[in-house]
């Protein structure tokens, strides 16, 4: 078993950062105890196993994809088109949040007149990369009530045939929300706030995870699936506080 | 960096070019997968072009710019833990190594390895070995003292050994 000292000198020394003394001292201990070169030539042989291993190249589109987001309220042009509702009457209570949500938007950013140039753009940010008419006629609901967070989150279409999923909840504290999208075929569009104290913190292949705190209304929009699901989409939600997993649940759509 | 607080558009592409190949690679060898690496990458950057302002120059660029990566990548693990613990979601595996070059086999097997560490040992190991970051750097990019720094990377390293060549990986 070797002493922590040796330890500390066999890595420093891989990592190049031994000092003169400590280099005196591990050669007279390298010359003493033969086992030490061989744990020395242990970690040479890891240490070059790791080099070897190579960089993988970032996507090709990350740089322009970043950039885009940074100039993403620049290319907003003014909006010249009112918004178009078509509420039915089952769908009255989420189109006024949408409506809401809409008008609360159009105070941030400025919609442009058609679609955003690049849809393909994954926007993580304000409001993004989708058109503000939305027709909505709700889906799918979920209603939850607890200590921690109350609310419904509402499952609806818009009228260019995206889903969305609009939020609105009331936290005294910060909840993480995750919407597991995996098997939905689903791909996250835009994401849109009326007011700060929400946020898209992030989004990966399969999910997308937003963190809320106090009373919020927003909205989360999604494209596809390309082609016709064979069964339901299903939309899975979870809320937690911290680590503290507090409501899990499920949206699910023709 | 005055540029880039003053939204000059050309400093900031500048910044996530010379930055991105770094960035992109250390969130993958924390995370282990491209589209998690690339969506993390892309928010460090966000955070980065947010934070312009509370930069302290006492800093060095690079290290503010790896604990934001290094941060949020761990984050999204967590995020990921809990969304699987939930879902029961299969992590992708590891494709067969017939049709693999021999650096790319090595390159998967060594991050298969790397998966199997714990956090914070997979986070010391990524800033030394592929960021190449000194026991200072380390330690300053994620907070700790040196000697915790050197204490974690012997254990990483003597857990890595060990996983390796459990999977077949030799080094002699």
């Amino acid at each position: 078993m070797m002493d922590e000292r040796t330890q500390q000198l066999l890595n420093a020394e891989l990592d190049g950062e031994l000092v003169p003394a400590e280099r005196l001292e591990l050669d007279a201990l390298l010359a003493a105890r033969p086992e030490l070169r061989q744990e020395r030539d242990g970690l040479q042989g890891l240490a070059r196993r790791l080099r070897e291993a190579p960089d993988l190249d970032p996507p090709p589109d990350l740089a322009r994809r970043v950039i885009a987001l940074i100039n993403l309220p620049s290319r907003l042009q003014p909006r010249r088109r009112a918004p178009h509702w078509a509420p039915s009457p089952m769908g009255l209570p989420f189109a006024a949040l949408a409506a809401g949500l809409t008008a609360a938007v159009l105070t941030y950013w400025s919609i442009p007149d058609g679609p955003v140039a690049d849809n393909s753009v994954r926007m993580v940010g304000s409001m993004v990369g989708v058109q503000a008419r939305v027709g909505a006629e709700p889906q799918d609901s979920l209603a939850v009530t607890l200590d921690a967070i109350s609310g419904q989150v509402t499952l609806g279409t818009s009228a260019e045939d995206r889903r969305i999923l609009a939020f609105e909840l009331n936290s005294a504290n910060p909840v993480d929300i995750a919407v597991n999208l995996a098997g939905s075929g689903l791909q996250f569009d835009g994401f849109a706030r009326g007011e700060t104290g929400v946020d898209l913190v992030a989004t990966d292949s399969e999910a997308l995870h937003l963190r809320s705190e106090g009373a919020r209304s927003f909205a989360v929009f999604l494209r596809g699936p390309d082609a016709s699901p064979a069964a339901k989409l299903r939309i899975g939600l979870a809320f937690s506080e911290g680590e503290k997993a507090l409501y899990r649940g499920a949206l699910e759509a023709p | 960096m005055e540029r880039c607080r003053n939204g000059d558009r050309r400093a900031l592409q500048l910044l996530v070019e010379r930055y991105q190949r770094p960035v992109f690679n250390a969130a993958y060898r924390i995370l282990g997968n491209r589209d998690d690496a690339a969506d993390a990458t892309q928010v460090t950057f966000l955070k980065v072009f947010e934070h312009l302002d509370s930069y302290d120059a006492k800093y060095k660029l690079f290290s503010w710019i790896y604990r934001i990566v290094v941060n949020e990548s761990i984050d999204q693990l967590k995020r990921k833990h809990q969304l699987q613990a939930l879902d029961d979601d299969e992590e992708a595996g590891i494709d067969g190594p017939e049709e693999l070059a021999a650096s790319e086999l090595l390159s998967r097997q060594v991050q298969a390895g790397l998966m199997e560490l714990s956090d914070e040992y997979r986070v010391v190991m990524v800033l030394r070995h592929f960021s190449e970051c000194s026991y200072e750097q380390i330690a300053e990019v994620l907070k700790i003292p040196e000697k915790t720094v050197k204490s974690r990377i012997y254990t990483a390293r003597q857990q890595l050994k060990g996983v390796l060549a459990a999977r077949g990986v030799s080094w002699t």
